[in-house]
C-alpha cells in the first residue's frame, strides 16, 4: 500500500481518519520514505495526531522524514492562478477568481485536488498521505476535475483538470484508503463508496480498513451464568454483546486490515504511533 | 408556540438515536412530538415505523409521537421554485453551469433541512419537533445555512458583477466584472464565467425571498433548545469545544450535553485482581472508564456543565418504547429536564 505515492484516507464521521493518515504517514517515514502529510478538512485532527503545531498551507517538518501541511482553498486558488495559469497578480482578477470559486463548488474542489497531486507528483517526496473527507463528500471531490473538464471548452485549465482524472485514476500511483468503524452506517458507507469508486472509474481502493475493532475476548459464555453479578460480570457480558454485534458489521465490510479499539489512550498523539506500529503491511 | 428541540454533535456519536429517545420520552411525558431523522439505521428506521418517509407519519405504541426523515436530495431545485418565478425558475434550473454542480452547491442541503425544520414547525400540529442534524459539520453546518445562502444569492459574488443594484431589473455586469470576465474566458477557453454569471444574475430574483425567509429559519434556531451529544474520543470532544464556541453565533447555549457510550465509575478502580481472563477484561474497560472520566471532568471544569450520561449499549433498543426509556431514565432528557415549558 505504501509505494503509491499519494494515499486518501476516507470513512464516516468517527471512523478515525485522521488517526489511519497519521499513523500511515508514520509507518512509511519509519521505513524510510519520505513523507508528506496532508490535511484537506479540519486540520485539528491531523496536527494532534502527529504532534505538530498549527498546520497551514505551508509544509512543516513534524519528524526527519514527515512533513504535514493543511489544504486551505484560498491559498491554493492564488498558488493555482499565479503558478498553472500563469494569470498575471492584477488584483481585480484574482479577485475575480476568488469570487467565483467560493461560489462554483466544481473550481474549489479542482483547485483542491488539484493542489494534493501536484505535491505527490513533486519529486520532494516519496508518498504524500491525505486527512481526507468523509465518505458523504469523498467521490464529489474526486468527480471535480472531469466536472470541470466537462465544463470548459479546449484550454490549458482542461488540460490541467483532465490530467488530474488520469493521475486518480492511476491505480497503481494514487489509492483510496476506506475506513469504517464495526457500525451498520459506517460500514453502509464505506460500501458505497467502494461501489461508486470502481463503477465510475474514479480511484483505485488501496485498502478497507475495519477501525475501533474490539479484540476477542475468550470467555465461555456458560461461566458467567456462575459469576456473581458485579463489575467482572458486566464488563464481560459488554464485551461479549458489543463484540458480537461488531462482528456481523466486520464480515458485511470485507476488510483488509482489522485494527483495534485503544483502551485508555489519552492523547492523539499516543493513539497515532500505536496504530502505526499496528499496521500488517506486506 | 412549538418548541424546538436541535440535537447537534460530531459524526457517529449516536446523535439521532438520541434525537429519538428525546422525541419519544417527550411525547410519553404528554406532549405532541414530531421528530425529524436524518439518516437513521436500520434498526432504527424500524423502531420509529415501517414506513418512515418525508411525511409525518405516526411511531407505532404512541398516540401522539409522528416521525419523518428530512429529504434534501433535490434540495436547490425546490429553494428555486419556492423563490423564482416560472421563466426565472426554468433559466436557472436549465442553466449549464448549475446543471453540472447542482448535487454539491454549497449550503443547499443543509438549508433545505433547515426549512423543513421551519415548516413543520410553523405548522403548529405539534407542540414539540425535535430535529436530528446531519452529520457533516456535526450541526454547525445546518445552523450556519441560512446565512451563507443569503450570502451566496446576495453577496460578494453578486455585487462585484453586478454592480449597485437596479431593482426590477435584470443587471447588467459592472464595468469592473466585464473586462475580468472577458480575460478569464480567454484563460479558461470559453464562456465558463459567463454561464456562472448568467445563473448568479438570475438567482438575484429569489434574494428577498430567501433573505426573508432565512432570517425567520434563524429565529428558530435562536430560540430552539440545543442538545450536544458527544463521546469521550478525541474528534467528538474536539468538535464539542468547537460547538461551546461557535454555538453562541447561532443559537442558544445547550440545555443538555449528552455523554454517550458511557462506563460505569466503578470499573475504574479495576485492575488489581487476582488475574484471571475476567478480571483481565474488566482490567481494559477500567482504563477506558477512567479516561471517560477524566473526559467528563475536563468538559464540566471549562464550561461549566453537568454531562447527562448515556450508558454504552452493546444494541440500540429496537422499539420507540425502548427508545424512550433510554432517555427517561438520564432524568434529564424530557420536558422538565430540557426546559420545554419555557
Amino acid at each position: 500500500m505504501l509505494d503509491r505515492h499519494l494515499l486518501i484516507v476516507t470513512g464516516k464521521g468517527g471512523a478515525g481518519r485522521s488517526a489511519l493518515a497519521a499513523s500511515l504517514a508514520l509507518r512509511a517515514a519509519r521505513g524510510g520514505r519520505r513523507v508528506l502529510a496532508v490535511t484537506m478538512t479540519d486540520s485539528l485532527g491531523l496536527s494532534g495526531h502527529l504532534r505538530t503545531g498549527t498546520l497551514g498551507p505551508k509544509p512543516i517538518e513534524a519528524r526527519p522524514g514527515l512533513s504535514a501541511m493543511a489544504i486551505e482553498p484560498a491559498a491554493a486558488l492564488d498558488e493555482y492562478l499565479r503558478i498553472r495559469l500563469r494569470v498575471p497578480r492584477v488584483g481585480a482578477m484574482t479577485r475575480a477568481f476568488r469570487v467565483l470559486a467560493e461560489t462554483v463548488p466544481g473550481i474549489r474542489d479542482t483547485v483542491v485536488i488539484g493542489k494534493l497531486l501536484w505535491e505527490a507528483a513533486r519529486s520532494d517526496w516519496d508518498l504524500v498521505v491525505a486527512d481526507g473527507p468523509p465518505t458523504g463528500q469523498v467521490l464529489s471531490l474526486l468527480r471535480a476535475p472531469s466536472t470541470i473538464e466537462g465544463l470548459v471548452p479546449a484550454s490549458r485549465v482542461k488540460e490541467q483538470a483532465a490530467w488530474m482524472r488520469r493521475m486518480l485514476a492511476d491505480g497503481a500511483g494514487t489509492g483510496i484508503v476506506v475506513a469504517a468503524t464495526p457500525e451498520e452506517l459506517s460500514v453502509a458507507e464505506a460500501a458505497e463508496t467502494i461501489a461508486a469508486l470502481s463503477e465510475e472509474g474514479l480511484a483505485a481502493v488501496a485498502a478497507v480498513v475495519a477501525n475501533r475493532v474490539l479484540p476477542e475476548l475468550r470467555i465461555d459464555r456458560g461461566l458467567l451464568d456462575a459469576e456473581p453479578p458485579g463489575p467482572r460480570r458486566d464488563a464481560a457480558l459488554l464485551h461479549l454483546d458489543v463484540a458480537a454485534g461488531q462482528r456481523r458489521h466486520v464480515a458485511g465490510l470485507r476488510p483488509d486490515h482489522i485494527l483495534p479499539l485503544l483502551f485508555g489512550i489519552r492523547t492523539p498523539g499516543e493513539v497515532a504511533s500505536r496504530l502505526a506500529d499496528l499496521w500488517e503491511l506486506a | 408556540m412549538t418548541a424546538v428541540v436541535l440535537v447537534v454533535g460530531s459524526g457517529g456519536v449516536g446523535k439521532t438515536t438520541l434525537s429519538a429517545a428525546i422525541g419519544a420520552n417527550v411525547a410519553r411525558g404528554g406532549r405532541s412530538v414530531l421528530v425529524l431523522t436524518v439518516d437513521p439505521a436500520r434498526r432504527l428506521a424500524q423502531a420509529l415505523g415501517v414506513h418512515l418517509g418525508s411525511t409525518p407519519s405516526p411511531v407505532p405504541g404512541f398516540d401522539r409521537l409522528d416521525a419523518a426523515m428530512v429529504d434534501a436530495s433535490e434540495s436547490w431545485e425546490g429553494i428555486i421554485r419556492a423563490h423564482a418565478d416560472a421563466t426565472t425558475a426554468e433559466r436557472l434550473l436549465h442553466n449549464r453551469f448549475f446543471r453540472a454542480v447542482a448535487d454539491r452547491f454549497p449550503s443547499g442541503q443543509a438549508y433545505a433541512a433547515a426549512e423543513e425544520m421551519t415548516r413543520h414547525a410553523d405548522s403548529d400540529r405539534w407542540e414539540v419537533v425535535v430535529v436530528d442534524t446531519p452529520p457533516a459539520g456535526g450541526g454547525i453546518d445546518v445552523l450556519a445555512s441560512p446565512r451563507r445562502i443569503r450570502a451566496l444569492v446576495g453577496g460578494r459574488a453578486l455585487r462585484w458583477l453586478t454592480g449597485p443594484a437596479i431593482p426590477g431589473r435584470r443587471a447588467l455586469y459592472s464595468l469592473t466584472a466585464r473586462p475580468v470576465l472577458r480575460l478569464a474566458d480567454v484563460v479558461l477557453g470559453g464562456p465558463l464565467l459567463e454561464d456562472v454569471a448568467e445563473f448568479l444574475l438570475d438567482l438575484r430574483v429569489t434574494y428577498d425571498g430567501i433573505s426573508r425567509r432565512s432570517r425567520h429559519v434563524e429565529a428558530r434556531f435562536k430560540s430552539a433548545a440545543t442538545v450536544l451529544v458527544t463521546t469521550a474520543d478525541a474528534a467528538p470532544m474536539r468538535e464539542t469545544a468547537r460547538f461551546f464556541e461557535e454555538l453562541p453565533d447561532w443559537a442558544s447555549r445547550p440545555r443538555a450535553v449528552v455523554f454517550n457510550r458511557a462506563l460505569p465509575d466503578e470499573w475504574r478502580a479495576a485492575g488489581e485482581g487476582g488475574g484471571d481472563p475476567l478480571d483481565a477484561n474488566l482490567e481494559r474497560w477500567g482504563q477506558e472508564a477512567l479516561r471517560q472520566s477524566e473526559a467528563r471532568a475536563e468538559l464540566s471544569a471549562r464550561y461549566g456543565v453537568v454531562p447527562v450520561v448515556v450508558p454504552w449499549m452493546a444494541e440500540a433498543p429496537v422499539t420507540a418504547g425502548g427508545l424512550a426509556d433510554l432517555a427517561a431514565a438520564t432524568g434529564r432528557l424530557g420536558i422538565e429536564g430540557l426546559r420545554l415549558d419555557q
